[in-house]
C-alpha cells in the first residue's frame, strides 16, 4: 500500500516538473497550433478526432516523441470541443461526441443565447478534461499495477472483450455486424508473417503483405475515404450568423452545478475507461443522468444549460478515461485513443503493464500534455471560436479534396511506401460500402490493432497448457474475462433480459 | 403501406442477406485455407494443432461463418431478398446521380493514388507530387461544381503550393 503511495507521490512530483519544462514557446506553440487544427476537425461535420489522429500519426512520424505527444493530444483535445461549435450554432454535431450537445445547444442559439452556450461548452470542456487527467494520473500507475498480473490469457481475453463490447456499442444497425467487423479485423490483422513460427498468412506471394497491414492507413481507408465520398455527394453546409452576448453569471452556474459536474466528469473517465467505448457513449450517458436528475428534467431539449454542460464534461473527461487502459493495459479506450496506439508504438513506445518500467516518466508527462492541451483549449476557444464558425460557411466540396490530398500525404508520411496507397484505395472502397450498410468501421480497427496480439496470445496460452482449452480460464483474471465476454454475448442476444423477466420479475426499464 | 424507416430497413435486410452469402462463402474458404496452412506446418516444422500459424485462423473464421449465418437468418426472418439482383432493379440502381456521383469520386481518387510517385509510361520520368495534387483538385472540385473556374483553379494552385511547402519543405516528407 505504501508502495504505491509513494508511486502517486512521485508520480504528481513528475508531473509538476514536465508540466514546466513544456511551459517553452516551442511547445506552447506548438500545442496551440494543435489544438486549433483540432478545433477545425472538430467544428466541421464529417471530419473527426479519429481522422484528425490518423492524420497526424503519419505526418508526425518524423518528429520526436515529445512534440508527436503534443500534435496528436493536442488536436485530441481540441476536436473533442470544436464539435460543441457547430452542434450549438447549427444543430450537426462536428463530431459525434457532441451529439447529445444539439439537444439544449442548438435552443440555446436559437434563443439567442449562443455565446451563453459556447462560454459554458469551453468551460464544462475544460473541466472536463483536467478531471479526466487528475484521475488519470492517479490511477494509473495502480492499473499498470494490475496489469503485472496478467499473462497470455488474461490479454487474450481482454482483447476478444475490448472487439465484444466495442462492436456491441459501435454497431448502429445490429451488434452482430459490429462482432463481424472485429473479427475481419483481427483477419486483416493476421496477414503477414507470424510471430510463433515465421510463416506467411494470406500474403498470396505479395512481398509487400509480409509485414501486415499496417492499421495507421487502415484508418485513413476506413475513416477517411467514406466520409470524403459521402461528403463530395452531400449538400453543402450554410451557417445563419447567430451570436447572443452573454448574459449569464457563469461561475455561480457552475458552482450550483459542482456535484453535477464531478458525476458527468466520472461517468465520462469510467465510460472512457471501457475499451473501444469512447467520448459518443459517455456523452449521451451523462446527459441522460441530467435530465434524470435535474429539477428541469421535464425543459430538456428545450435549450437547458445543464443540458450543455453534462455532455461536454463527460465527452472531454473521456480523453483521460480513455487514455488509462492504453497505457496500462495496451488497449484503445475510444476510437481516437486507437490511432494514438499506433502513433506510440511507430515512435517505440510499447504502451501496457510493462511501460511505467521501462519509461517511468511517460504518464506524468502526458498528464502534462493533457493539461496544457486543457489550457489552450480554453484559450483558443475563447478567442477563436466565433472564427472558427466561419469554416462551417466553406462548403465541403471544396474542403473535401483538400482532405483527401492531406490523407494522401499522411499514408505516404508513414512509410514512403506507394503500395500501401493502393491499399488505402481498396479498403476505401470496401469501407464505404460496409458503411453503407451498418458496419462500424471502430471494431473492426480495434481488431486490426489487437488481432496480432490476441492471436500470439491465444497460442502460447495454449502451448503452455499443453493445448487444454480450460487452461485459458484457470486463472481469476482471465475467468473474469471470459465471463465478462459471456455475459456481453448473452445481453447483445436477449438471453440476460429473458432470465432477469422469467426468475427475478423483470423491471420495465 | 410502408413508412420511410421501413423500406430503409428492409433496404438494410437486402443487403445483409447478399453481404452474409459473401461471408460464408469466404469464411468457408479462410477456415480450408487456415487447415491447408496448420496441416503444412504440422509436417514440416512439427507444430502442434494448436500452435500451428492456422490455428487462429482456424477460429476466427469458423466464429465468422457462425455470425454469418446468423446475420443471414436475422436478415430473412426481417424480411431481406435477393430479388433486388434482378437485372432491372440492378440496371436501375446503377444509373442513378448518386451512383455516378459515388463512383466519380473514386475514379479521381484511384487515379490519384495509384499515379502518386509513379514514372510516366515508357520513361523514368517520375510524375510530380505537384502535378498529380493540382490535377486532382481542380478536377474533383470542377466536377462536383464546388465554386467558378477561376476559384478552383486558384484554390487548387494555393492548396497545392501551401501542402508542398509544408509538407515536402518544412516536414521534410520525400514528396515525389
Amino acid at each position: 500500500m505504501m508502495d504505491i503511495f509513494r508511486d502517486i507521490l512521485n508520480s504528481n512530483i513528475e508531473f509538476c516538473r514536465h508540466f514546466g519544462q513544456l511551459a517553452h514557446p516551442e511547445s506552447i506553440l506548438i500545442i496551440c497550433l494543435a489544438v486549433l487544427i483540432g478545433i477545425f476537425f472538430g467544428v466541421l461535420p464529417g471530419l473527426s478526432a479519429t481522422i484528425g489522429i490518423a492524420l497526424f500519426t503519419g505526418l508526425t512520424y518524423g518528429m520526436p516523441l515529445d512534440r508527436a505527444l503534443l500534435v496528436l493530444f493536442g488536436v485530441y483535445i481540441g476536436a473533442i470541443y470544436g464539435g460543441s461549435v457547430s452542434a450549438i450554432l447549427v444543430n450537426i454535431p462536428g463530431t459525434g461526441s457532441a451529439a447529445a450537445t444539439c439537444l439544449d445547444g442548438h435552443p440555446l442559439a436559437l434563443r439567442g443565447e449562443a455565446g451563453n452556450a459556447n462560454i459554458l461548452a469551453r468551460i464544462s470542456s475544460f473541466i472536463g478534461t483536467v478531471f479526466g487527467m487528475l484521475i488519470f494520473l492517479l490511477f494509473t500507475p495502480l492499473m499498470s499495477k494490475l496489469a503485472l498480473q496478467f499473462t497470455s490469457p488474461e490479454f487474450f481475453w481482454l482483447a476478444i472483450f475490448g472487439i465484444l463490447i466495442c462492436g456491441s456499442l459501435a454497431s448502429p444497425d445490429l451488434p452482430i455486424k459490429g462482432w463481424i467487423a472485429g473479427l475481419l479485423g483481427i483477419l486483416m490483422a493476421m496477414v503477414g508473417q507470424e510471430d510463433i513460427h515465421g510463416w506467411d498468412r494470406l500474403t498470396f506471394g505479395n512481398a509487400n503483405l509480409i509485414t501486415g497491414i499496417p492499421f495507421v492507413p487502415m484508418t485513413i481507408a476506413f475513416f477517411g475515404i467514406p466520409q470524403i465520398v459521402k461528403s463530395m455527394k452531400g449538400a453543402t453546409t450554410k451557417v445563419q450568423a447567430m451570436s447572443g452576448r452573454s448574459r449569464l453569471q457563469v461561475w455561480p452556474l457552475v458552482r450550483r452545478n459542482l456535484i453535477g459536474i464531478l458525476r458527468w466528469g466520472s461517468i465520462g473517465v469510467g465510460i472512457g475507461a471501457v475499451p473501444g467505448v469512447g467520448e459518443n457513449i459517455a456523452a449521451w450517458v451523462a446527459y441522460d443522468d441530467a435530465k434524470r436528475r435535474d429539477k428541469l428534467g421535464q425543459k430538456f431539449g428545450t435549450g437547458v444549460y445543464e443540458g450543455v454542460m453534462a455532455p461536454e464534461t463527460a465527452n472531454n473527461a473521456a480523453i483521460g478515461g480513455s487514455v488509462i487502459p492504453l497505457v496500462s493495459l495496451g488497449l484503445p479506450g475510444s476510437p481516437p485513443t486507437a490511432m494514438l496506439l499506433a502513433a506510440l508504438v511507430l515512435h517505440g513506445i510499447r504502451p501496457g503493464p510493462m511501460l511505467t518500467v521501462e519509461n517511468p516518466g511517460f504518464i506524468p508527462r502526458l498528464a502534462a500534455i493533457i493539461l496544457w492541451g486543457a489550457v489552450f483549449l480554453f484559450l483558443c476557444g475563447l478567442v477563436l471560436s466565433k472564427f472558427m464558425v466561419k469554416v462551417l460557411n466553406v462548403s465541403l466540396r471544396i474542403l473535401m479534396p483538400i482532405i483527401a490530398v492531406l490523407c494522401v500525404i499522411g499514408v505516404f508520411a508513414y512509410n514512403n511506401n506507394p503500395f500501401h496507397l493502393k491499399l488505402v484505395f481498396v479498403f476505401g472502397v470496401a469501407g464505404y460500402f460496409m458503411d453503407k450498410m451498418g458496419y462500424a468501421p471502430a471494431p473492426l480497427i480495434l481488431g486490426l490493432i489487437l488481432g496480432n496480439l490476441a492471436d500470439a496470445f491465444f497460442r502460447r496460452a495454449l502451448l503452455l497448457n499443453d493445448g487444454r482449452m480450460l487452461g485459458l480460464i484457470s486463472r481469476p483474471i482471465a475467468f473474469f474475462f471470459f465471463l465478462a465476454c459471456v455475459i456481453t454475448i448473452l445481453n447483445q442476444l436477449g438471453l440476460v433480459r429473458y432470465v432477469k423477466k422469467k426468475y427475478f420479475g423483470g423491471s420495465k426499464t | 403501406m410502408q413508412t420511410t424507416d421501413q423500406r430503409s430497413d428492409s433496404r438494410m435486410r437486402d443487403k445483409d442477406v447478399l453481404f452474409a452469402l459473401i461471408l460464408i462463402l469466404s469464411s468457408v474458404s479462410l477456415i480450408v485455407y487456415s487447415l491447408n496452412l496448420s496441416i503444412r506446418a504440422m509436417r514440416t516444422v512439427n507444430a502442434t494443432f494448436y500452435d500451428a500459424p492456422g490455428f487462429s485462423m482456424l477460429v476466427i473464421s469458423t466464429g465468422l461463418l457462425v455470425l454469418s449465418v446468423a446475420l443471414l437468418v436475422v436478415a430473412l426472418k426481417q424480411g431481406g431478398t435477393l430479388q433486388w439482383l434482378a437485372p432491372r432493379q440492378i440496371r436501375a440502381a446503377l444509373w442513378n446521380r448518386s451512383t455516378l456521383k459515388t463512383l466519380a469520386v473514386f475514379v479521381y481518387l484511384f487515379l490519384y493514388m495509384t499515379g502518386f510517385g509513379q514514372t510516366i509510361p515508357g520513361t523514368h520520368v517520375v510524375i510530380p507530387f505537384w502535378l498529380t495534387t493540382f490535377v486532382f483538385l481542380v478536377l474533383m472540385m470542377l466536377t462536383f461544381k464546388a465554386a467558378s473556374i477561376g476559384y478552383i483553379v486558384v484554390m487548387s494552385g494555393l492548396c497545392t503550393l501551401m501542402t508542398y511547402l509544408i509538407f515536402g519543405y518544412f516536414v521534410k516528407i520525400p514528396l515525389p
